[in-house]
């Protein structure tokens, strides 16, 4: 079988979490509080969102497998 | 607002180059097979794979539906960005060992995966009817949106029929000339379009209307409901959609077709990796459109707010005339990814009734299956009739089944991931009548609650319940039935 993050865990619990971490629950029902010019809630949103594509990037280029032959 | 007439003139001048690039298609086909119709013979390169990845994701709705969603929801809706993510995210579980089996094996459809890992005929025909449902969803749901972007666009000058006709007509014409290089290719014009219209349009926000954190400043004081932070039901919504769209969304067969058609693994992770990023820019852009139309036009009602992308435009055209041709770009960018929407679900139509379903019945293997490259078109030819009559008489009745698209595809996921895990270290390793089990489970609970009016329990959507039951099953029933895996 090829290399895949299906055989690394520990990867795809992460995933879980920031996809956990971009919904802003800290934020529920509390003030729109401004932050360099955006909602609080949306600079969390957006940085846990940037985290995802970041490590999702990193492990379709680190942990997906060149092998064409897997079986 | 840009004048109809050039609107006109710009769709005939795309249509004839989408022909014409239909033409360079067919005559860069290699061979007269299947797999080089439906796959461009596994040999599209690192930018036009992008970029028809990237039309495939982004349809119409995106452009005009997105803005429109952030309008009526607020800034809420910025969760269109993680569940755009999520779709990529989604491909890690289970494409790179479906893509090493597939290039192995020449598989042609998703549901070859399915054949070949389970053999359960069953598993076969029950996955068919579900891609050619939420394929027939999507091709009809396209020629509705192309016919009333054309009348809209036009302001009448081509009508909604005209439009359904007119662009299944071009669709047909170059699919049916070059197949899936010229679909491929077609996609990567209509997402460069897509991407250049979008840019220039930022551009011309910023500098006539307001930076985003002005308008959003200015949005807080006049609708504060509209940046306020999500309730609890709508994070969990928010969840239940990157779930729904996360796990559903990798499973399109014409985004599968798109990862077999790569002509290197290497060049497809570079792709893919740089469209784990893209929502980042494009779903923020439109999504700051919405935002922008919110703050503009604050009275719309529900039919107003899905054109809110064309009134923003229309509203800087009128600021500034030099905006003309950003708009016309966006405007034909809008056409553009309704196009590419549909033509590859109707090449993964085709694809499905030809490999999946007439070469199954015949027993064709191997080369034989290449018999069936005759029958291509009238399979193409007869979805288009057919669902162009339909777009042409829509009944009401039949959208509302149609609606349940991703609550039923997301009921395959389970058969992709859990097909594609290592052989397990104790116990068997999935067999098909997990998988079937786990599937009924799902599907009867997703569609059970979906028709009794429960689309979503607590925030938590019918199609998202249904899978959460439909792994479980699985799982349970390889744990529970312990006979061999018999194929």
């Amino acid at each position: 079988m090829a290399d895949s993050p299906p055989r690394h865990p520990r990867f795809l619990a992460l995933l879980a979490i920031l996809l956990l971490l971009t919904v802003p629950w800290p934020f529920i029902g509390s003030e729109t509080v401004f932050a360099w010019g955006l909602p609080r809630w949306l600079w969390w949103s957006l940085g846990w969102t940037a985290a995802l594509a970041v490590t999702t990037a990193w492990g379709i280029l680190r942990l997906w497998g060149d092998e064409e032959d897997p079986s | 607002m840009t004048d109809p007439q050039s609107v006109v003139i710009a769709s005939c001048v795309y249509g004839v180059l989408l022909l014409t690039l239909g033409y360079f298609g067919r005559r860069a086909k290699q061979r007269n097979t299947l797999e080089d119709h439906f796959l461009a013979g596994r040999s599209i390169g690192l930018v036009v794979l992008l970029l028809t990845l990237f039309a495939t994701q982004y349809s119409g709705n995106s452009l005009s539906g997105f803005p429109g969603k952030t309008y009526r929801a607020g800034l809420g809706y910025i969760m269109s960005v993680t569940f755009m993510v999520g779709v990529v995210s989604g491909y890690l579980l289970y494409a790179p060992a479906l893509l090493a089996r597939a290039r192995k094996r020449r598989y042609l459809t998703p549901n070859d995966f399915l054949a070949d890992r389970f053999g359960s005929p069953t598993l076969h025909y029950t996955a068919a009817a579900i891609f050619a449902f939420t394929l027939c969803n999507f091709l009809l749901a396209q020629l509705m949106a192309m016919g009333h972007a054309f009348a809209g666009l036009t302001d009448g000058r081509i009508s909604y029929t005209a439009g359904v006709v007119g662009g299944a007509a071009v669709i047909l014409g170059y699919e049916l000339l070059g197949g899936m290089r010229a679909v491929a290719w077609t996609d990567a014009i209509q997402g460069s379009i897509l991407i250049s219209g979008l840019a220039l349009v930022v551009v011309v926000v910023v500098t006539e209307i307001g930076t985003p954190t002005a308008i959003l400043q200015t949005l807080a004081v006049q609708a504060p409901a509209k940046v306020a932070s999500p309730s609890f039901q709508a994070c969990l919504t928010w969840l239940s959609t990157c779930a729904l769209l996360g796990l559903g969304g990798p499973l399109y067969p014409q985004a599968i077709q798109r990862l077999f058609a790569a002509r290197r693994i290497g060049e497809l992770r570079s792709a893919l990796a740089i469209m784990a990023l893209v929502p980042l820019f494009v779903i923020t852009t439109v999504v700051f459109i919405g935002i922008t139309g919110a703050m503009l036009f604050p009275d719309l009602d529900t039919v107003g707010s899905d054109q809110v992308t064309f009134r923003v435009l229309g509203h800087l055209a009128d600021l500034q005339p030099w905006v003309g041709l950003p708009v016309l770009l966006v405007m034909m960018g809008v056409l553009a990814a309704i196009m590419s929407t549909a033509d590859s679900a109707l090449l993964s139509l085709a694809s499905i009734f030809t490999k999946d379903v007439i070469a199954r019945r015949l027993g064709l293997r191997g080369t034989e299956v290449d018999r069936l490259t005759r029958v291509v078109p009238a399979i193409s030819l007869g979805a288009v009739l057919l669902l162009g009559w339909i777009a042409l008489e829509p009944r009401f009745t039949l959208w509302r089944l149609l609606e349940i698209k991703f609550e039923v595809l997301i009921q395959l996921s389970p058969a992709f991931v859990l097909g594609t895990l290592p052989p397990p270290s104790h116990g068997r390793p999935y067999a098909a009548r997990d998988v079937l089990r786990g599937l009924m489970v799902g599907l009867t609970l997703a569609l059970g609650l979906y028709l009794t009016g429960h689309s979503t329990i607590f925030g938590l959507h019918a199609g998202v319940l249904g899978v959460i039951a439909n792994y479980l099953t699985a799982m349970a029933s390889r744990r529970l039935d312990r006979r061999p895996e018999t194929v």
